[in-house]
């Protein structure tokens, strides 16, 4: 019987373990939305694979199209992302508040480079961008075709993070289950014992 | 806690073989120093270490999950992934895998199963394909850093652990002693085939253990528990699975337990039983040392560009497990096709030569393995200061996050690949020449030429400029 209840708990593992491990996939948002700008005739569009940009690592699209409107390919595409100056200033006035370091480090820190690779369609370019914090951030699109660097700026609004609350509930919920069998188990199995030694 | 259950009637003491017991009567046990005996069977010993190194994992899983988004900011990253995992394997070196003994895993499995655990016997497959699991595992979890980013994310490395942490869990809950330390975890693997070549050993002394019927170092009792690992010191004639916990030392009635310093590799020399599954990890672990190496080189962009020219598709999980199966085969038939030439000279099977001959892969793999991750620990040792006070609100800004010049790193990675190549080198030698006697030689010339073709890709690999985790 507990060789049938252990089981049970295991294959209740495996299948919550499971959907633990593919419900960030499931929630993944569909279609990007896309910013165009244009740069010395080519056409540059910024694309977030999730319909709202949130801090963290986002999935980002570049279409590049050139000026006779064909798509641009083998360019180099490097993306970097700062905070808009506004929110730097802003950022600033704030320093005397407690929490200000973290902006503050925020908007002083290098911005660090993400270079995309070539997607699916032609003129096409992928990668992901990460927003260390919300706000408004600056991503400039730096792209090299044929020598020649050219780049554009796009305002993103960030949002909060909504937090991994899916996966820590998740975590926790696993873990307390297992925990909560396992302690049922063994009293019913003390009990057994107690009454086989009446 | 005492352990009730008798023990197995297989435990039977082996034949007197003096090289399978390295703790000769004359070699100083570390126990006979009084600091240490005090310290080792002091109740505080290892908690010490235990609640310590608990509590940090605990700040790492909250900044790992909810702390900064970007690697490059996260405390628990950087102590994770710069200081941790590079000081590991320097750890099994010296201290076998005493790390087993305080990792917060185990701690958490100890504490699950004190509270509700159901004490069930190990699983028979899991005592049969235990390794192999393990191997399985290293390999799945290596995969999956390089697809879904696992190092550069801090989530991602969260995710890892929070997975790593329930399978502590459900282990602890329904099986008995550190089931999941031995049969399952993926580091206890890789920390049980580096503690052979490691420089502490413990063993029990042969002229005592020979008349005791006590067994209380595998049963445990009121003093401390029985062998969290399953290991019975009268038989042990390898540290893999001793994770110097102390525990037999404090059980054992006889004094019998010795604490001893040997050369590393040392084990090696003289393995009973080479197993078929440890030397494919042994090699399995050569192979994720490439492709660590080669993903972090700065040439791999060019690389996967061009594997997606001839694959036709852009899918980096494609293209990378493209990568990962060459850089794993690579190894593995360097070593059958090495066996197939030493079935030829020595008569032996090659998966005879193959088992044999893997384990004196291991101290180049720990080379590599030291020498890989040197790299991080020693060209990114300050982001763990910068991500450190970051937690307190402060910055420090334009300073490299070195601690040693690029060029000297690598004389370091150079110099660490040479002597694990002849520590390899040595081990093969000694098994062949505890093997095949006057064929030693010439069963050994093959092994030889194939350690050295690894030092050199090694060597070269540590050439070429490579990218940073933070």
């Amino acid at each position: 019987m507990n060789q049938i209840r252990l089981r049970g708990v295991l294959s209740l593992f495996l299948i919550l373990t499971l959907s633990f491990a593919f419900s960030g996939e499931a929630l993944a948002g569909p279609g990007p939305h896309g910013e165009e700008k244009e740069v010395e005739g080519f056409t540059v569009e910024l694309a977030f694979k999730d319909e709202e940009v949130r801090s963290g690592s986002s999935g980002v699209l570049v279409r590049l199209e050139g000026p006779d409107h064909t798509p641009v390919e083998n360019a180099t595409v490097v993306l970097t992302a700062d905070r808009h100056a506004d929110e730097e200033d802003h950022a600033q006035s704030k320093s005397a508040e407690k929490d200000s370091h973290a902006e503050e480090k925020d908007s002083h820190a290098e911005p660090k480079e993400f270079t995309l690779k070539p997607g699916h369609n032609a003129g096409e370019y992928e990668g992901k961008v990460s927003f260390s914090s919300p706000g408004e951030w600056e991503v400039h699109v730096a792209f090299t075709v044929d020598g020649s660097e050219r780049s554009a700026s796009f305002l993103v609004d960030v949002l909060p993070g909504g937090g991994p609350w899916l996966l820590l509930g998740s975590f926790f919920g696993i873990n307390t289950a297992v925990i909560a069998a396992a302690g049922v188990m063994r009293s019913s199995q003390n009990k057994k014992i107690k009454d086989a030694s009446k | 806690m005492i352990d009730e259950k008798p023990v197995k009637t297989e435990f039977r003491l082996p034949p007197k073989m003096p090289e399978l017991l390295p703790v000769k009567s004359t070699e100083k046990n570390l126990l006979d120093t009084p600091l240490i005996s005090r310290f080792i069977r002091s109740r505080w010993f290892p908690g010490i270490f235990q609640w310590p190194t608990l509590t940090v994992f605990v700040l790492i899983m909250y900044q790992l999950v909810l702390g900064p988004a970007s690697a490059h900011d996260n405390f628990g990253t950087a102590l994770t992934w710069v200081l941790w995992w590079p000081l590991i394997p320097i750890i099994f070196l010296f201290l076998g895998r005493f790390w087993c003994a305080i990792c917060p895993f185990a701690t958490l499995s100890d504490l699950v199963q004190k509270f509700v655990g159901h004490r069930r016997a190990v699983p028979k497959f899991l005592k049969k394909y235990g390794i192999w699991i393990i191997d399985a595992m290293f390999i799945l979890i290596t995969w999956s850093d390089h697809v879904f980013g696992v190092v550069e994310s801090p989530v991602g490395s969260g995710v890892l652990m929070m997975g790593l942490t329930t399978g502590v869990v459900v282990s602890g809950a329904f099986w008995e002693r550190r089931t999941w330390c031995r049969y399952l975890c993926f580091l206890g693997g890789l920390s049980a085939n580096y503690a052979q070549s490691g420089m502490l050993a413990l063993r029990g002394t042969y002229d005592i253990c020979k008349t005791c019927v006590a067994a209380a170092c595998y049963k445990g009792t009121e003093k401390a528990p029985g062998c969290p690992l399953f290991e019975f010191p009268k038989t042990m004639t390898s540290n893999a699975n001793c994770v110097v916990c102390g525990d037999c030392v404090k059980n054992c009635p006889n004094d019998s337990i010795r604490l001893t310093l040997r050369l590393p590799t040392q084990e090696l020399w003289f393995v009973h039983k080479p197993r078929l599954e440890v030397a494919f990890l042994a090699v399995v672990i050569m192979g994720i040392v490439f492709v660590q190496n080669v993903t972090m080189l700065e040439i791999w962009g060019s690389m996967l560009a061009w594997l997606e020219r001839v694959t036709g598709t852009d899918s980096y999980a494609v293209t990378f497990t493209i990568t990962f199966l060459i850089a794993m085969l690579i190894p593995v038939s360097l070593l059958a096709g090495t066996a197939l030439v030493g079935k030829k000279i020595n008569g032996e099977s090659i998966a005879k030569n193959f088992t044999r001959f893997g384990y004196a892969i291991i101290p180049l793999d720990m080379a590599a393995h030291i020498g890989h991750n040197l790299f991080h620990l020693l060209a990114e040792g300050k982001s763990i200061l910068f991500t450190g006070v970051a937690l307190f609100g402060r910055e420090i800004q334009g300073i490299s996050p070195a601690l040693m010049g690029s060029s000297s790193i690598q004389m370091l990675q150079y110099a660490l690949i040479v002597l694990g190549s002849l520590g390899s080198l040595f081990v093969a030698y000694k098994i062949s020449q505890r093997s095949y006697g006057e064929r030693a030689l010439a069963s050994f010339a093959p092994y030889a030429l194939l350690i050295l073709f690894l030092m050199v890709v090694n060597i070269v690999l540590f050439m070429l400029p490579m990218s940073m985790r933070m």
